[in-house]
């Protein structure tokens, strides 16, 4: 039986939530591994495990640390959501100088004892610490995806990879953007609660809003667009094929939505670069 | 890969700034190096087709003139033709353009001039090396021309062209032959030869909505009366001289580059006057004198006739397919290419390109969100490897500078700037790029990560572009994008896009050096 | 340098805890903290952003509870922008909540705190988890894993995800429900009442067989606060009520107003700040105990049963013993189960108006609701164009911040007795962190007990004792 090892950096514990998310599927996984380490378990240490699972952004020496005793201790470490494979929400706070941020919120009292760890001055995906084999993005990845790919793994297969674009799946129709025309597929951009209705099957792009779904990784079903009549935001990280999203997202937009509007009526580094930030070719601040 | 590196004196201009022997021996580890004082005697080429053959090169870089010169100008260009005969694959040859680039605009400092070639060589050795080869076609070209315009040139041009055999559709947007009456007294002959000729076809009164293809295989779109019709030709005859009003129409159809004045804009205004950059489609500069005007219209006729003359025409096909691992089907490439190349197929969500149409500008490659999309001839990962290797530049206490190019206006202009003797900072490291619409914003923030303290922009006046929507597309990028750099930290003003008339002056030299003065006295913290 | 007991790690509970336990020269327990091991940034890095993705954004504050952030922060929103909402979109959200609550009240009690009771607090540390529990009882894991389930299923029918909802948006609901998530919704409901009824009789015979420890376990005299409205127990709107040990109304009030009685303080030991009731400087407990020592009433029938036995302990007085949090989560899930079947019942929920349009402009807003383990409160500012110029969060952990620390004080104090340590020390501690269910211990609890260690330092920093369990 192959050994599992799980454990969590920084992030808010909703990879691990969407495991138990299986219900009654997941006591299969549980006969179907034995967990050598865990917080779902008492455990305190191990010293090898098949395959290593961890969840969350490198933001703390400790992180570090448990990074470097995952890899060192398991034959395959996956990184779990979009934290670990891209830094995720966590990540934005690489936007700022880490004085700054705890500045802001602490003033001149700053916690400082040796009994908390330190902050590294910028969020990492586990990938830009230690060596990782596969990453399920997805915040949080949807459980019946992260079973199959550990039950591939168990069986000695490849986890499959799904990285097109999002609008692969969406249901929405897209008009506008399919017509061979240089024009504007909207003359304004709105947010989602100032539109009159949210048409449920128009493409979001087509009715001003800025969607992530282009620029954003395959995987969620589209949920949000199809689903819940929300454009997506992007927490499903990029796709293979890029690493600043956020500029990814400027180079797309500005032919396709009029980008004087957006530049004042949308947040463009907040909506390109929510859940990618730590994995940006220009870390943080570099102007330092 | 097998490279062979071959370097120009160029007769002196070169080596006198630098030693060009001694920058070669820093490339012997690749297949071939070799050190011409000159590329363009029979003797520097036969060397170069031997080495192919013996070390079995893939491909061939040319240290020495600027690329464009190798476009521009007849002998240059058989060189290239030569060297693709000889078995490398046009997107395997690359040009490091040390003379107009690194010798000449710095020879007051010669080390830094050497330094700056080193790299500039480095890049182009890169650009082989990531550069997928173009699929090459083969196919007979149609043997008919359209030729639109029934001016002096027009009726020239298909004279000659129906007396060597082929097939002419006549165009013009109005009904009858645009020629002033002492002008009309001279051609009466050749007027009533064309006219009444058997493989004559008029069109008048006649708008040309589309052209779409490549030379050899052309398709024309016209129409009269709100009705279409659909022509196939094998060359595009612009016989609009200098009327200004009908080549402003027609430009933004046939997709020519215009200079200053509004003209179309030749390969070469002294040796290749009637030849632009989509080749198989030909022009007539302005001419004032009857003769002038006939020696242009013979000179296209000459040039048409030696294109279509051929039984089976070779095509290097610039076009990418589309990476069916990403590509999401979102639009966002259909939506942005002016010249409707792209297109949805809707049942499995993935852009399709259509190569007839395809222009090469890269414009959807920037615009792709998910990274689906590539330029064989502007790789991504050659333009992320370029910037990387020019950032090497080793400070001298000045800032750096990358000056992104575009091939139709910024690029020559800067060669003008090396062949006016202008002189410039050394660490501004020249790149060139297809098109404005080719500058995808990742490269900037690549740029400002591997250590430029600035990045400028050479592009197109927003008319004058020949990818009619590539200078206007980089504007919108970039404004968006500076909200992205103050974000970093970067102060936004250290983005700069410049427009400028391409192959006018040297305004890309003097801009770029502005650029780096105020970068001097640029805060280095937000 | 005194003794310090050191419990490391006490991990995943949204982050990374820590206790430790000073000691004097005696080797009696001068004082414990609760060291909160990270800090993500949220408010900083928020700045600058669309007050509108704001729900968006904090659900991943808290993979747990992100229902309640995703409410606060839309309330936040609508107090920016100043605009009411359709009945039925608040209906929705009710719903919503609650069914997170019932999920993540389930997960809490059944995967967390049943192995205790199902299996004994002394039973192997081994099989004491989830694990166990499908070995000695499958029916009850089952019934647990169920619950979940239809929690889950409301959250993610009603919210557009299962975990971070998405649906909430200023003016009302993105998308109204079908018929088919009605009925999916509704047929599951009678059975979980049926659990939560099952939940509420473990709990009390829990209180029967504990009946000496319970009232004084970790038993300290502090201010409790809630939301109700006029008294009667609330979750998603209403004012904020905060009683004395007593009962006494200390104050009643929009939580527009909040800054106005809550103050923070920052200790150098934790990356968690520490509220205190700003006029007398209090400590204030939040959740599930303190709900129903606010309310004095609660509106379904058979949680108001339930209720009205709970009150009889302190005969109408709150309670004050941390155990108790335990009673009156399982009250507060059987009234949810009971709330949504109400709701669901209710023509309204189905109504297509569900939102209304609503304009950006500048302003400020708070907004509360009660998240599974306490008050939550947002509170944004925002500019003309609607960016975000200064947020405010303080989640139900941080207001029982100083609680926590001294629970664990107490029952380090109660029960380490010289320099020697056993199994039973490590339970009391991590039982006493685990009553109020701590954001950063619901995670670590997701299915078994977290790893805890502790080391027993002497004053020059020898190790004197050490406890690893498992």
């Amino acid at each position: 039986m192959k050994t599992v090892a799980t454990g969590i950096l920084e992030g808010c514990f909703g990879c691990h939530m969407s495991l138990l998310d299986l219900h009654e599927e997941i006591l299969d996984v549980l006969g179907a591994v034995e967990i050598v380490y865990s917080p779902i378990i008492d455990t305190k240490d191990f010293d090898h495990a098949d395959i290593g699972i961890l969840d969350g952004a490198v933001a703390t020496e400790d992180n570090e640390e448990t990074a470097k005793k995952f890899r060192e201790k398991c034959d395959c470490l996956i990184a779990l959501g979009t934290c670990s494979s891209y830094g995720g929400i966590p990540g934005m706070r690489n936007l700022f100088d880490l004085q700054d941020v705890l500045t802001s919120v602490y003033g001149d009292k700053i916690p400082s004892s040796d009994e908390i760890p330190k902050h590294l001055p910028e969020v990492k995906s586990l990938d830009q610490v230690v060596k990782v084999d596969y990453k399920i993005p997805g915040c949080p990845p949807l459980p019946a995806d992260i079973k199959n790919a550990l039950l591939a793994l168990i069986n000695g297969e490849e986890p499959v990879e799904q990285s097109r674009g999002k609008c692969a799946q969406c249901s929405r129709v897209k008009k506008e953007l399919y017509i061979q025309q240089r024009d504007f597929v909207t003359d304004g951009v709105k947010a989602v609660m100032e539109l009159d209705t949210i048409d449920p099957e128009k493409c979001f792009l087509e009715q001003g809003i800025v969607c992530m779904g282009p620029v954003t990784r395959e995987g969620c079903h589209s949920k949000c667009p199809s689903k819940a009549n929300m454009p997506c935001r992007g927490c499903w990280g990029p796709t293979p094929g890029i690493t600043e999203v956020g500029a990814k997202m400027v180079n797309s937009l500005a032919s396709i939505l009029p980008a004087g509007a957006m530049m004042f009526m949308d947040d463009i580094v907040g909506t390109g670069y929510r859940y990618s930030m730590a994995i940006s070719e220009v870390p943080g601040r570099i102007w330092r | 890969m097998n490279i062979g590196l071959y370097l120009s004196e160029s007769n002196g201009e070169v080596s006198r700034v630098f030693d060009v022997s001694g920058l070669a021996g820093e490339y012997m580890d690749l297949s071939v190096v070799r050190v011409f004082d000159n590329f363009f005697p029979a003797r520097s080429i036969n060397a170069i087709k031997a080495d192919i053959a013996d070390n079995n090169l893939d491909a061939v870089v040319l240290a020495g003139e600027s690329p464009l010169y190798f476009q521009n100008n007849r002998e240059a260009s058989s060189i290239i033709k030569e060297i693709e005969k000889s078995g490398i694959n046009l997107n395997r040859i690359s040009f490091a353009n040390i003379k107009e680039h690194a010798a000449l605009p710095h020879k007051t400092n010669p080390q830094g001039a050497r330094r700056k070639a080193k790299l500039l060589i480095d890049v182009a050795i890169e650009k082989v090396k990531t550069s997928p080869p173009f699929e090459i076609i083969e196919f007979p070209p149609k043997k008919r021309v359209a030729v639109i315009g029934a001016s002096l040139e027009g009726i020239v041009i298909a004279e000659r062209l129906l007396a060597h055999g082929y097939k002419v559709y006549l165009i013009d947007k109005d009904g009858k032959v645009r020629m002033p009456e002492e002008e009309k007294a001279f051609m009466r002959t050749s007027v009533g030869y064309v006219l009444g000729h058997e493989n004559l076809q008029v069109f008048s009164e006649t708008t040309v909505k589309e052209v779409i293809g490549r030379r050899g295989d052309f398709t024309v779109t016209l129409e009269k009366n709100g009705t279409t019709q659909s022509l196939p030709v094998g060359a595009v005859m612009a016989a609009t001289g200098s009327d200004l009003e009908y080549t402003d129409e027609l430009r933004s159809v046939l997709y020519l580059a215009v200079d200053k004045d509004g003209y179309f804009k030749p390969l070469n205004r002294h040796t290749m006057a009637t030849a632009t950059r989509r080749s198989g489609m030909f022009i007539v500069p302005p001419a004032d004198s009857i003769c002038a005007k006939v020696s242009y219209a013979e000179s296209a006729a000459m040039g048409i006739i030696a294109l279509l003359d051929k039984e089976e025409l070779l095509y290097e096909v610039p076009v990418s397919q589309v990476d069916e691992r990403l590509c999401g089907g979102c639009g966002t490439c259909i939506k942005t290419c002016m010249f409707k190349a792209s297109s949805i197929d809707e049942a499995k969500r993935i852009a399709i390109v259509d190569a007839m149409r395809c222009r090469g500008c890269g414009n959807c490659v920037t615009s792709c969100p998910t990274g689906a999309r590539d330029l064989l001839a502007n790789p991504t990962k050659y333009l992320h490897s370029a910037i990387e290797i020019l950032a090497q530049l080793p400070s001298n206490g000045d800032p750096k500078v990358l000056y992104m190019l575009c091939e139709g206006c910024g690029y020559p202009s800067l060669d003008i700037a090396g062949e006016s003797d202008t002189e410039y900072s050394v660490n501004i490291m020249p790149l060139g790029v297809k098109c404005g619409a080719r500058v995808d914003t990742q490269l900037i923030l690549e740029a400002f990560a591997k250590g430029f303290d600035g990045v400028i922009i050479g592009k197109c006046k927003e008319d004058k572009c020949q990818n009619l929507v590539g200078s206007v597309d980089l504007d919108r990028r970039a404004n968006l994008f500076r909200e992205i750099l103050r974000s970093r930290g970067i102060d936004s003003e250290r983005l700069r896009i410049v427009a400028m008339d391409g192959c006018e002056d040297a305004t890309a030299a003097e801009v770029a050096e502005t650029f780096l003065n105020e970068l001097k006295t640029m805060e280095v913290t937000v | 340098m005194a003794n310090i007991v050191t419990i490391d790690p006490m991990t995943r509970i949204e982050g990374h805890g820590k206790v430790t336990i000073h000691l004097d020269d005696s080797g009696t327990v001068e004082s414990a903290r609760f060291h909160v091991m990270e800090f993500r940034g949220f408010e900083k890095f928020c700045e600058g952003r669309m007050v509108w993705d704001m729900p968006l954004i904090t659900t991943r504050i808290c993979g747990i509870c992100p229902t309640a952030h995703h409410l606060a922060s839309v309330k936040a929103c609508e107090a920016v922008f100043d605009v009411e909402l359709p009945a039925a979109a608040k209906k929705l959200r009710e719903l919503l909540i609650l069914g997170s609550g019932l999920e993540d009240q389930a997960l809490h009690f059944f995967f967390l705190a049943a192995p205790d009771f199902v299996l004994g607090p002394d039973s192997d540390p081994l099989k004491r988890n989830v694990l166990g529990i499908v070995e000695a009882n499958k029916d009850l894991a089952i019934k647990a894993i169920r619950l979940r389930k239809i929690g889950k299923n409301i959250v993610e029918r009603v919210g557009g995800s299962s975990i971070h909802p998405v649906t909430a948006i200023p003016g009302g609901m993105s998308k109204s429900i079908t018929g088919d998530d009605r009925y999916s919704m509704l047929k599951d409901a009678d059975e979980a009442i049926s659990y939560a009824e099952l939940a509420l009789d473990i709990a009390k015979d829990l209180f029967i067989k504990y009946a000496d420890l319970a009232p004084s376990f970790a038993n300290f005299d502090s201010l409790y606060m809630g939301l109700t409205k006029d008294g009667m127990f609330e979750e998603y709107d209403g004012a904020i009520r905060v009683v004395d040990k007593d009962g006494a109304i200390v104050a009643d009030f929009s939580p527009q107003d909040y800054a106005n009685y809550i103050d923070e303080a920052v200790e150098d030991y934790s990356w968690a700040k520490f509220p205190y009731w700003k006029s007398g400087g209090e400590t204030y407990r939040v959740g599930p105990l303190a709900r129903l020592n606010v309310a004095t009433n609660i509106d379904t029938p058979k949680a108001k049963v339930a209720f009205d036995e709970f009150k009889a302990i302190g005969n109408g007085k709150p309670l004050s013993g941390s155990l108790y949090y335990h009673y009156a989560r399982v009250i507060e899930l059987l009234y949810k189960a009971e709330k949504i079947k109400e709701l669901l019942q209710d023509d309204e929920i189905m109504s297509q108006d569900v939102r209304v349009k609503v304009d950006r402009k500048a302003g400020e807003g708070v907004g509360v609701v009660e998240a599974p383990r306490g008050t939550l409160i947002h509170h944004y500012q925002a500019d003309d164009f609607g960016k975000l110029v200064k947020a405010n969060l303080i989640v139900p952990t941080t207001h029982n911040n100083k609680a926590i620390d001294t629970a664990i004080a107490m029952a380090a104090k109660d029960n380490i007795k010289g320099k020697k340590l056993n199994e039973g020390v490590l339970n009391l501690v991590e039982m006493a962190a685990r009553c109020y269910d701590p954001c950063l211990s619901c995670a670590t609890h997701a299915i078994g007990k977290m790893p805890l260690e502790v080391t027993l330092y002497s004053h020059d920093g020898l190790v004197l004792d050490s406890i690893r369990r498992a």
